[in-house]
C-alpha cells in the first residue's frame, strides 16, 4: 500500500468512529489542517524524482478532499444528534389543554339563514326586506284572503291595532314588492313571523321564514318544481328530489306543500323524516292572479311563482334538535355545540 | 276531520287498505295525519284545507277517492243514494205543523225543517254510536246523535228544537236585537250584537245561526215533539259571530267553510230514515224548505292552452274534461278549452286557475317535470340594509362574541330604550306583551343562561320604536378578556374600554369612524358612559350598566354594554378606504412621559400631538397611565408612544428628537410637563 493511501485509510477510519463534534474536530485538524499529517505527507514530494512530482501532488489533494467531504457529513450527522439529545430535555407534556381562544360562534338560526341567502342569491334572486310590525293590508287583503275566511284560522294573529299586526308570514313582503317594483323579478326575503300560539317543543310564538317568488313570462309550475330541485339541491346535497302535494294558500292557485326526499337516510326511513323517506318543507305554488291584478300586472303576459319555508326547520334537521325554545333560551351550552 | 276506514268503505268499493287510502287523499291534498286504531279498526285523522269544506265529510271524502280513481274507488249504490238525495215522497208538501220566517235572506239564503210528534227519547243504535265514539264523538241520544252522524256523513250539520218549547211553535231566522241575550247549549249566558245571526222562535232566540242551540228549546228526555232545521248559512257570518263570541262548534266549523245549499232536505231526509230505522217513528208529512237565496253556479272557462303553460306539463283535454266531470261539474267542450261548471258544494271554484288547479291535481303533480326558469336573468344580491348588518355581524364574530336570538315580543323590563315600547293588543301573556324597543333587554335575558362568569353575547335585530322599525347590534360583556389558561392565569378585565375597542372596530368595519360624547342614560353608570357619534349623529349608547339596575335585575355585576342602530348607520355616508402609500424606509420610535391635569382630556393631547408631529408622524398610542406616589394630587402621568417615519429617507435621530420636542412645547399649552 502507498503512504497516501494509508494514511487516508486511517484517517477515514478516526472520522467514523469520532462520537463528538470536538473530537472530529481534533480529527480534522490532526490530518487535514494546515500542519496536519497530509500537509507533511505533501512535503515528502522532494524525495521522489521530477516526472512522478506531479501525480504524486494530484493524489494527496484527491485524498484530502475525498475526506473533506467524510468530515462534512459525519458532522452534519454529530450535529443532529447532538440537537436531538438537547431537545429531549425540552420535551413536554403534550396532553395540556391548549391555549383557550374566544371565538366567535354565529347563532344556528344564523347560519342557517345565511346558507339559504346564499343559495338564492345564487338563483337570482334579490333579498327585500318588509316591516316586521306590518301594516294587516300586507299580510292579508293584499295576499287574496277573503275578509273573514278561515283561512286566517291557521294565522291566530298578534295585533298593535286595528291596522297594524305581527306578520304572520313573509309573504306579506308580495304587496310592497309589486308596488315598488315591475316584472320580470326574482325576489325574497328571510325574517320572523309571529302567531300567538301556544309555545311547546313544536311551536313557538316567533319563528324565522324564507319567502321567495318570481314573475316572469311563461313561468310554470314546473319552474317552481325545478327551482326547489336546485335550492334544496344547494342546500342538503345534489341528490335532492322534490315532491308536491295539493294544498291551499290563499295566494296561491294552484297551491301545494313540498318535501324533499330525506338527505340523512337516503329513502331508507330514518328519524328525520318519521320512516317516510320525505320531509315536508313548506308551502309554494303559482301566485294568484288576483294579486298580480291587483297591481296591473298582465296574466296573461306575466305569470309567477312562490314558496316558503321555515328557518328553524335546517338546523332543527341538520343538528337533531327536538326542541323549538332552544333556539330562544340562548343557552351558552347549546350555542357553544355549532361553532357555526 | 277523523272518519273510519269501514265507513269510507260503504261509500267506496275498494281493496285499498288504511294506508293506501290515506296515501291517496294526503297526495290529493287531504293530509291524512294519523291513522289511529279504533273499536271499528283504522280512524282516519284528515286535515282538510279551508277552501274545501265539502270534504268534512264521509261523502266528500268518498267523492274525492271515487275522483281520482274510479276503478280502484268505485262508488257503492249508498253513495248513489246519497247523491240522489233519498226522496220520502212527500218533499212538496208544506209542513203545516210549523211555519218558518227568513228576515235575513243574505245571511241564511236556506232554511227547512220537518217535524216529528213523537220523540223516541232513547239511546242510539250500537252500531251508530261506536261510530260516533270512533270518530271522536260522545253519543247522547238517539236524536242528538242521529244529527250527528248525518253531518259526519254528509257534512250538513242539523239541530233538534223542542218544538213545544218554541213560542208559536215557529222559527224566525233574524239579527239579533239590541241588548239580547239566550243561555247556550253549553249553560253560557250570552248577550249578542246586532249583526249576529240568531235563530228565534216568535219571541226571543234559540240559536245561534251556525253555531249553537240555546238551552231552553234543547231536546231533553221530556221531549214529546221535535223540530229538525238542516239550513245553509253565509259563512262570513257565521264565522265572525262564532269569533266575537269564540264559540268554535262542529257546526260551525262546516258553516264556515261553505257548507252545500243543495244538500239541506237530504240531510233532513237521511236523518228521517235513519230514525225511523232505529225506533220507528216517522216524521209528520211535509217539509218547510224556503230557499230565497238560491244562487246558480255559474260556468267558468278554462283554455287548453293556459293549463299546459301553468301546469307545465300537457295534460290531453279529454282526461282534463274527465277529471272536471269525476269532481262532479258538468263540462262542455269551448274553442280552445272547456266549460265547467261546478256543483254546488264546490264555493271554491271560480276562475280559469281553480280548474287548472283541479286539472293538475287529478293528472298528479308526480308527473309534473322540473325546469328552471329561462328568460330574463336578473342580479341576484343582499339589500344594503343586511349587507351593513352582515358586515356587523362579522365585526363581532372576529371579536369572538357569540351571537344569540332573543325574542322581540317581550314583558317590558327596565333596559327598554327610554320611549313607551308599543304593546300588543291581545297580548299571549304578560312575558309576550310588548315589542321590544331595545336589544339589551334580550341580551339580559341571555345572559342568564351562560354557564360562565365571562361571556361576550351579541345580537343583530330589529327594534321597534313608535315612529319606524330598527335594524341595531347590540353586545353585553362581562369578566376575562381571555378564558383562564395554566400558562398565563386570569387574563385582564372586560371594562368599559373594551367595549369602546369593540365599537371603533365595528365602525371600522362600516367603514364610518364612531366618536364618544358625554350621555346621560339611566340604563348605564352615570359617569361611565357614552352616546356613539358618526358624523354629528348619534347612532347608540355603550357604557358600564347601571350597578343599581344590574342589582334590581339580578343579573351578575359588572356588565358592559352597547347598543348601535344600523339602520341609521345606513343612511350616514360610507367612508370607503382609500390607499395610502407608505415609506420604504424605517421609523423610529419616540416615547414621551407627561404630567397633566386629570382633567385634560386625552383626545385633546392626542390632537395636540397630531397637529405638532404632522408630516412624519404614522401611530400615536398612549402605554401607560400612572397616578399616586411620585404625582401632583389633580395629576397623571401619561405615557404615550410615537412612530416617526419619512416617506423619502431614514431619519437622523436629531431629526426625531426635534419632533418630540416640538411635540412637548405643543403640550406645555395644556399643562403638560415633561416627568
Amino acid at each position: 500500500m502507498n503512504p497516501i493511501e494509508e494514511l487516508r485509510a486511517k484517517a477515514e477510519e478516526e472520522i467514523e468512529q469520532a462520537e463528538q463534534l470536538d473530537a472530529l474536530r481534533a480529527v480534522e485538524i490532526r490530518y487535514l489542517g494546515k500542519s496536519g499529517e497530509f500537509t507533511a505527507l505533501l512535503r515528502t514530494v522532494g524525495t521522489l524524482s521530477p516526472e512522478k512530482r506531479p501525480a504524486f501532488g494530484k493524489a494527496v489533494n484527491e485524498a484530502k478532499e475525498q475526506l473533506q467531504s467524510l468530515v462534512e457529513a459525519r458532522r452534519s450527522q454529530l450535529e443532529l444528534i447532538e440537537e436531538r439529545r438537547a431537545s429531549e430535555r425540552e420535551r413536554i407534556d403534550l396532553t395540556m389543554p391548549g391555549r383557550r381562544f374566544r371565538v366567535g360562534i354565529r347563532h344556528p338560526i344564523t347560519e342557517a339563514e345565511e346558507r339559504i341567502k346564499a343559495a338564492l342569491i345564487g338563483l337570482g334572486f334579490e333579498f327585500f326586506e318588509g316591516p316586521e310590525l306590518e301594516e294587516a293590508k300586507y299580510n292579508f287583503e293584499a295576499l287574496n284572503y277573503p275578509p273573514d275566511h278561515p283561512a286566517m284560522d291557521d294565522q291566530d294573529t298578534f295585533y298593535v291595532d286595528d291596522h297594524r299586526l305581527m306578520r304572520t308570514q313573509c309573504t306579506a313582503i308580495q304587496g310592497r314588492v309589486f308596488e315598488q317594483k315591475q316584472p320580470p323579478l326574482r325576489v325574497f326575503t328571510v325574517g320572523r313571523c309571529y302567531r300567538n300560539e301556544a309555545v311547546d317543543r313544536t311551536h313557538g310564538h316567533t319563528f324565522h321564514q324564507v319567502d321567495a317568488f318570481m314573475v316572469d313570462e311563461g313561468i310554470n309550475m314546473a319552474h317552481l318544481k325545478g327551482t326547489l330541485r336546485a335550492f334544496a339541491s344547494a342546500m342538503f346535497g345534489a341528490d335532492t328530489r322534490v315532491r308536491f302535494r295539493p294544498d291551499y294558500f290563499p295566494f296561491v292557485e294552484p297551491g301545494v306543500d313540498y318535501s324533499i326526499s330525506c338527505p340523512f337516510c337516503a329513502g331508507a326511513g330514518c328519524a328525520v323524516c318519521k320512516g317516510t323517506a320525505w320531509i315536508e318543507l313548506g308551502g309554494a305554488g303559482l301566485i294568484h292572479p288576483n294579486i298580480l291584478r291587483a297591481h296591473d300586472i298582465d296574466t296573461e303576459r306575466w305569470t309567477g311563482w312562490a314558496f316558503g319555508l321555515g328557518v328553524e326547520r335546517i338546523p332543527m334537521m341538520q343538528y337533531q334538535i327536538d326542541d323549538l325554545r332552544l333556539f330562544y333560551d340562548n343557552d351558552s351550552r347549546f350555542l357553544e355545540q355549532f361553532r357555526a | 276531520m277523523r272518519v273510519t276506514h269501514e265507513w269510507v268503505c260503504e261509500y267506496v268499493e275498494t281493496v285499498a287498505s288504511p294506508q293506501e287510502i290515506a296515501d291517496t287523499l294526503t297526495m290529493l291534498g287531504h293530509e291524512v295525519e294519523a291513522i289511529e286504531q279504533s273499536d271499528l279498526g283504522a280512524v282516519l285523522a284528515v286535515k282538510v284545507t279551508p277552501n274545501r269544506g265539502d270534504c268534512l265529510s264521509v261523502l266528500g271524502i268518498a267523492r274525492e277517492l271515487a275522483a281520482s280513481d274510479p276503478m280502484r274507488f268505485q262508488p257503492t249504490e249508498l253513495m248513489r243514494e246519497a247523491i240522489r238525495g233519498w226522496t220520502l215522497g212527500d218533499e212538496e208538501t208544506p209542513l203545516s205543523a210549523t211555519s218558518v220566517t227568513i228576515e235575513t235572506p243574505d245571511l241564511c239564503p236556506r232554511y227547512a225543517a220537518r217535524v216529528w210528534n213523537e220523540a223516541p227519547m232513547q239511546a242510539s243504535a250500537d252500531w251508530m254510536q261506536a261510530r260516533l265514539i270512533a270518530c271522536g264523538m260522545r253519543p247522547i241520544n238517539v236524536i242528538v246523535d242521529t244529527t250527528n252522524y248525518v253531518m259526519l256523513e254528509l257534512g250538513q250539520p242539523l239541530h233538534a228544537f223542542d218544538l213545544d218549547r218554541l213560542r208559536e211553535e215557529r222559527i224566525v231566522v233574524r239579527t239579533a236585537r239590541p241588548g239580547e241575550k239566550m243561555r247556550t247549549l253549553d249553560g253560557i249566558e250570552r248577550e249578542f250584537s246586532t249583526e249576529m245571526m240568531l235563530i228565534c222562535d216568535a219571541e226571543r232566540p234559540v240559536a245561534v245561526a251556525g253555531v249553537m242551540g240555546g238551552e231552553e228549546t234543547e231536546v231533553t228526555q221530556a221531549t214529546k215533539r221535535i223540530l229538525l232545521e238542516s239550513a245553509h248559512f253565509q259563512p262570513t257570518s257565521v264565522r265572525r259571530t262564532r269569533r266575537a263570541l269564540n264559540l268554535p262548534t262542529e257546526a260551525s266549523h262546516r258553516f264556515e267553510r261553505h257548507v252545500d245549499p243543495e244538500g239541506v232536505v237530504r240531510a233532513l231526509n237521511r236523518f228521517a230514515l235513519l230514525l225511523s230505522q232505529q225506533t220507528g217513528v216517522a216524521q209528520e208529512r211535509g217539509v218547510c224548505d224556503l230557499y230565497p237565496g238560491r244562487s246558480e253556479p255559474q260556468p267558468v272557462q278554462v283554455r287548453e292552452a293556459r293549463w299546459n303553460l301553468l301546469l307545465g306539463m300537457d295534460v290531453p283535454r279529454a282526461a282534463a274534461a274527465a277529471s272536471l266531470n269525476s269532481l262532479g261539474m258538468r263540462v262542455a267542450e269551448t274553442e280552445g278549452g272547456l266549460t265547467a261548471t261546478p256543483p254546488s258544494w264546490r264555493a271554491d271554484i271560480a276562475i280559469e286557475e281553480d280548474l287548472v288547479e283541479e286539472i293538475g291535481r287529478l293528472a298528479g303533480y308526480e308527473n309534473m317535470p322540473e325546469r328552471l326558469p329561462e328568460g330574463s336573468t336578473p342580479q341576484g344580491g343582499e339589500s344594503a340594509l343586511t349587507s351593513l348588518r352582515t358586515r356587523a355581524r362579522d365585526a363581532m364574530l372576529r371579536l369572538g362574541f357569540i351571537e344569540v336570538v332573543t325574542h322581540s315580543l317581550r314583558a317590558p323590563s327596565p333596559l327598554d330604550a327610554p320611549c313607551e315600547p308599543i304593546r300588543l293588543r291581545n297580548p299571549a301573556s304578560p312575558e309576550v306583551s310588548v315589542l321590544r324597543n331595545s336589544l339589551l333587554p334580550g341580551l339580559a335575558d341571555a345572559a342568564r343562561r351562560q354557564h360562565d362568569d365571562s361571556f361576550f353575547l351579541f345580537e343583530v335585530g330589529r327594534v321597534f320604536l313608535p315612529e319606524a322599525e330598527r335594524v341595531c347590534i347590540a353586545g353585553l360583556m362581562r369578566g376575562q378578556l381571555l378564558p383562564e389558561h395554566w400558562r398565563s392565569g386570569h387574563a385582564a378585565e372586560v371594562d368599559v374600554f373594551t367595549v369602546k375597542g369593540a365599537l371603533q372596530e365595528v365602525g371600522a368595519r362600516l367603514h364610518r369612524l364612531p366618536a364618544f360624547e358625554q350621555s346621560n342614560d339611566e340604563r348605564f353608570h352615570p359617569a361611565k358612559q357614552a352616546r356613539v357619534v358618526v358624523g354629528g349623529q348619534e347612532v347608540g349608547v355603550m357604557g358600564e350598566l347601571s350597578r343599581l339596575l344590574v342589582e334590581r335585575m339580578h343579573l351578575q355585576p359588572s356588565l358592559f354594554a352597547f347598543e348601535l342602530d344600523l339602520t341609521s348607520l345606513m343612511e350616514l355616508p360610507e367612508a370607503t378606504p382609500r390607499y395610502k402609500p407608505f415609506s420604504a424606509f424605517p421609523h423610529v420610535r419616540r416615547d414621551i412621559a407627561i404630567e397633566v391635569p386629570k382633567d385634560v382630556p386625552y383626545a385633546e393631547i392626542e390632537r395636540r400631538i397630531r397637529e405638532s408631529a404632522a408630516g412624519l408622524l404614522e401611530e400615536v398610542w398612549l402605554f401607560d397611565v400612572y397616578e399616586g406616589k411620585g404625582i401632583e394630587e389633580g395629576k397623571h402621568s401619561l405615557g404615550i408612544a410615537m412612530t416617526l417615519r419619512h416617506m423619502e429617507k431614514t431619519l437622523t435621530d436629531e431629526e426625531a428628537n426635534e419632533v418630540r420636542e416640538q411635540v412637548l412645547q405643543a403640550l406645555a399649552s395644556l399643562g403638560a410637563k415633561q416627568r
